[in-house]
């Protein structure tokens, strides 16, 4: 075989590899879009999370005795002044209560209600520890819902992964599989270059022929069968020429049978596409 | 509006991937093949005698050779030397897969009959692998003609496959310093059957064909000064053109009983129509600098002559209906003797070039796709297209005289074409 057919040989394995390529390249934008999408989702619920986060960061400091100063530097709203405040006058014991994070984060809701209380409070002291309490379990409650809601979202989060991961096993495995036809397919390639060369030893033009007309060409498909029988010949292009067309005819048919298949290779049969042309005399 | 734009991405990775799939099953790529075998490998087992054949041997033996040389000198085939003999004359009684296998495309039987002096022969030609018979023909005449026979066959086997017709009949002029003075001389399409025409011993050159063979014109120097010969070949009756001191290289026009040459009438040669009685009819090629060598395409359209114009030798083509004129050769300093193919596609010329002597080319009319088809042989000149434009004759000086050569109109099988006459022969003419 002749460079030029190397060459499309080479052709054929740089088309494959960007087959390859672009199918990957579409895969990997696939599921980077799911992961994006979703990704988005999470972003919003971890900024909702952050909120409650802050809180617990408040209770951490509790736990190593922050100053209320300290907490006063963390949040600087008038409103948490105002609780801040309201616990002061409370006590210390009380402090403590209150100063678990997020009860104090909550009570901005009800801030009214302490302002009324702080009024009260050397009046009775038991009154806000009371409500403060109903709050604080009220609260925890709410906190433990939306830790369940949060580990809900988790283990949804989680599955859709798994999900996502299924999927890109599959396509793996698609990939894997497509390899393996690869090597398969190498081998029908290879396979029809060897028959391509047996057609041409087989073909006969005079030069006459050949180099009378400019862009003379020819193309024939025909199938192979496992035994190396050509059946089917059929002309995809004439030329127009009629020795031309006869002989390229000749030269398949008088090549029939051809070599039996590879090994490995088991299809029904092999279809072959020729292009003729007397490109070898220019 | 994301989950639309999600969606859309998802169709369009699902209607690509399917499109793989169907490009990967569907297309063939197709695998370029070219001719391996550049001549069609033919068979000719020897003739078959139906009757008489201690009388027919020799006969069949110097036919199958003269069948072999006929279809060789063309270029298109070879021969299959393997001694495989027929079993029968028609396609029910040969085993093609004897000839198949043997790598032959073709394959002709030929049967002779004798009956008393008159010989019948039977051509076939069979295509060996459809096993199809692709030409039958049936010759009866004396037998001394099988020669005669055998040329017919050999032309209908050519335009039948190639459409290729009058090779085997034509004939060439050519000149020849062989009888001392140069002379024109006349042979057949091999090289054969040598007869000399003009027999003045002084200088016979620039001959040409008229289009019905029938005429030929040359330049002769035999009345002191170039004048232009008309001649019947068979009448032997003639016409002398002689305008001025000048009349040289005669080229016949297709269609027209007349012919155009070059004649010094003003200040500078120039290309005039004229008619065999010397009636100047129309100025084809004139203007500054010399106009010679003028050779018409096959329907007279266009005219390819060699001008001075650009200061060098080169090749111009006129269209004769419109006037105009487009220089087609533009390297190498010296181009000449251009020769138009019957087709009209191509032209090949003599050039010269400074490292390689003077060289066969073949262009485009348009000036495009130069060839060179002669290489390192001597000077080579005077190129000149067969009728069925598949071969091309020159003069080239590579064996030391100057001789006449024969090769495909791609620079394919160069050959000696003349080899019975001794000197120096040159400036073939290739009957139409």
């Amino acid at each position: 075989m002749n460079s030029k057919n190397i060459k499309k040989k080479k052709i054929l394995c740089e088309n494959r590899f960007s087959y390859f390529m672009i199918l990957s390249i579409l895969f990997h934008a696939l599921v980077l879009f799911f992961i994006f999408f979703n990704f988005n989702h999470k972003k919003i619920k971890k900024y909702e999370k952050k909120n409650y986060v802050n809180v617990s960061l408040v209770t951490h400091s509790e736990k190593k005795n922050t100053s209320v100063k300290q907490l006063e530097n963390i949040k600087k709203t008038d409103k948490y002044i105002q609780i801040k405040k309201a616990v002061d006058l409370s006590g210390k014991k009380e402090k403590v209560k209150i100063k678990k994070p997020k009860t104090a984060f909550k009570k901005r809701k009800r801030l009214k209600t302490f302002h009324v209380t702080r009024k009260k409070t050397p009046k009775v002291k038991t009154a806000p520890e009371a409500d403060i309490k109903n709050i604080i379990s009220k609260y925890k409650k709410e906190i433990e819902k939306t830790k369940i809601k949060q580990a809900d979202v988790i283990s949804k989060e989680i599955l859709e992964y798994k999900n996502e991961i299924h999927k890109s096993d599959k396509s793996k495995s698609v990939f894997s599989n497509l390899a393996e036809g690869a090597k398969l397919d190498e081998k029908i390639n290879k396979y029809r270059f060897q028959i391509a060369y047996e057609v041409e030893k087989n073909w006969a033009l005079p030069t006459g022929i050949s180099s009378s007309e400019n862009g003379i060409e020819a193309s024939i498909i025909f199938k192979v069968m496992s035994d190396g029988k050509i059946k089917d010949i059929w002309f995809d292009k004439k030329s127009g020429n009629r020795y031309f067309d006869d002989s390229v005819l000749r030269a398949v048919e008088k090549s029939d049978p051809v070599s039996p298949y590879p090994k490995d290779v088991k299809e029904k049969y092999i279809p072959i596409g020729l292009h003729f042309t007397p490109k070898g005399l220019d | 509006m994301k989950k639309i734009m999600l969606f859309f991405l998802i169709f369009v990775c699902v209607m690509l991937q399917i499109s793989f799939v169907f490009a990967g099953e569907d297309s063939i790529k197709f695998i370029d093949v070219n001719p391996f075998i550049h001549k069609i490998p033919v068979s000719i087992p020897p003739f078959i005698a139906v009757s008489d054949r201690k009388n027919l041997e020799t006969v069949m033996q110097d036919g199958n050779r003269y069948l072999k040389k006929l279809l060789q000198f063309t270029s298109y085939f070879k021969f299959d030397e393997s001694n495989s003999v027929l079993g029968g004359l028609v396609a029910t009684r040969i085993d093609f897969e004897k000839w198949k296998k043997a790598g032959d495309d073709m394959l002709i039987s030929v049967g002779c009959y004798l009956s008393g002096d008159s010989l019948e022969m039977e051509f076939r030609l069979f295509d060996v692998v459809k096993k199809e018979l692709l030409v039958g023909k049936r010759f009866k005449g004396k037998k001394n003609k099988s020669k005669v026979m055998i040329r017919k066959f050999a032309s209908a086997v050519m335009s039948s496959l190639f459409d290729n017709k009058g090779l085997f009949e034509s004939r060439l002029l050519f000149v020849s310093d062989h009888g001392g003075g140069k002379d024109i001389y006349l042979c057949n399409f091999d090289g054969t059957g040598i007869h000399q025409v003009t027999a003045d011993k002084n200088i016979a050159i620039s001959p040409s064909w008229s289009y019905d063979n029938k005429w030929i014109a040359f330049t002769s120097y035999k009345r002191h000064k170039p004048e232009i010969f008309i001649r019947s070949l068979d009448l032997g009756k003639g016409y002398i053109i002689s305008k001025g001191n000048l009349n040289i290289t005669p080229e016949w026009i297709p269609g027209k009983f007349c012919i155009a040459g070059v004649f010094n009438l003003r200040k500078d040669p120039d290309i005039y129509m004229v008619s065999v009685n010397g009636e100047i009819l129309k100025k084809l090629a004139g203007g500054f600098g010399i106009d010679v060598s003028p050779s018409f395409s096959r329907d007279g359209s266009r005219m390819a002559f060699v001008s001075k114009r650009g200061g060098s030798p080169q090749i111009y083509i006129k269209n004769i209906k419109d006037n105009s004129i487009q220089r087609i050769t533009y390297e190498g300093a010296y181009n000449t003797s251009p020769s138009w193919s019957p087709t009209g596609r191509w032209i090949s010329y003599a050039g010269m070039t400074k490292d390689d002597g003077i060289n066969i080319y073949l262009i485009r009319p348009d000036g495009t796709s130069r060839k060179q088809l002669t290489v390192n042989s001597g000077d080579n000149e005077d190129p000149v297209f067969s009728p069925d434009g598949s071969l091309i004759a020159f003069s080239s000086s590579r064996n030391g005289k100057k001789k006449i050569f024969v090769m495909t109109k791609f620079g394919d099988d160069q050959r000696l074409l003349i080899r019975d006459l001794t000197g120096n022969q040159s400036e073939p003419a290739w009957s139409h």
